[in-house]
């Protein structure tokens, strides 16, 4: 059976307001955005939040799709705004990051069910924002370098070079904790 | 995690209060501009008249409109018609405001 594509529902939707179609396209999105959003705000309630926000915010258009990028990237790319807005409220009000990290193992448990991405996942959380949101990306949404640079506001050579230099921070790091484990 | 019920149903209600804000906006947008459009005509219609050359007169075309919006006995007819058209649409306005007060009631 052929799947139908995020931009044919998504158009189909701003036509005829049905909620079957908005179903489809969050059971589609919900998990790897919220992931997406809570590797910018740190707050798995927040970053539920504004995943509601974001698709809120697709689902408010009056004309159908007819973007230059996919579906998806559009959704992440108001997720991130979004993301990033937020940070800067709370930060303004709060004076710091409201980091939790109770709520989110659980939440991460349901998210990400393969334990060796896992694994990879907690350790990208010690990787500077710009680095982590260009990893998870690339490798947890296969997203192109240009879909990615869309997302973030950069070029495709600065997307590259933040890939690079990720994945070369995220080796040393997974160096360190597996020399940590084995020292334990 | 909500269900995935719950996060619809909240999507629903935020992506309707979403277009409602933009559609009163878009209607502030349409009657500022359509109060800035009158009073603009208002302002250049006498002095778009006064270009009509009068004959035999030395007078430049914006002393005439000086004379009709300043100078003369037309003054009091060019207040009352600014004061009532501004009247007309503070009404207008107040009663906008009164029935979507109303309808949101």
């Amino acid at each position: 059976m052929n799947r139908e594509t995020d931009e044919i529902i998504y158009s189909r939707y701003i036509e005829n307001r049905d909620e079957d179609d908005l179903r489809t396209l969050l059971e589609r999105h919900r998990d790897s955005l919220t992931l997406f959003i809570y590797g910018i705000v740190r707050n798995m309630e927040d970053a539920e939040d504004i995943m509601i926000g974001a698709f809120a915010t697709a689902a408010s258009a009056d004309s159908p799709f007819a973007g230059r990028s996919s579906f998806r990237t559009w959704l992440f790319g108001i997720a991130r705004n979004l993301a990033r807005k937020h940070l800067r409220r709370s930060r303004h009000i709060y004076g710091a990051d409201t980091l939790d990290t109770a709520g989110a193992e659980e939440a991460e448990d349901e998210l990400i069910k393969s334990e060796s991405r896992r694994g990879l996942y907690d350790a990208m959380m010690d990787l500077p924002e710009d680095y982590r949101n260009a990893i998870y990306l690339a490798y947890f949404e296969d997203m192109s370098h240009e879909e990615i640079a869309r997302i973030m506001h950069k070029t495709r050579k600065q997307v590259y070079n933040l890939i690079f230099r990720g994945k070369q921070s995220l080796k040393g790091l997974l160096e360190e904790q597996e020399s940590a484990d084995e020292k334990h | 995690m909500r269900s995935i019920d719950e996060q619809l149903r909240e999507i629903t209600v935020r992506s309707e209060e979403m277009r409602e804000t933009r559609a009163v906006r878009r209607s502030r947008i349409i009657q500022c501009a359509a109060a800035v459009f009158c009073l603009a005509v208002l302002t250049a219609l006498p002095a778009l008249v006064m270009r009509v050359p009068v004959a035999q007169q030395d007078i430049s075309w914006s002393e005439q409109f000086g004379s009709i919006v300043i100078i003369g006995p037309c003054i009091p007819y060019v207040i009352i018609g600014f004061v009532a058209f501004l009247l007309g649409i503070s009404f207008t306005m107040l009663c906008i405001h009164v029935q979507k007060n109303k309808r949101s009631k």
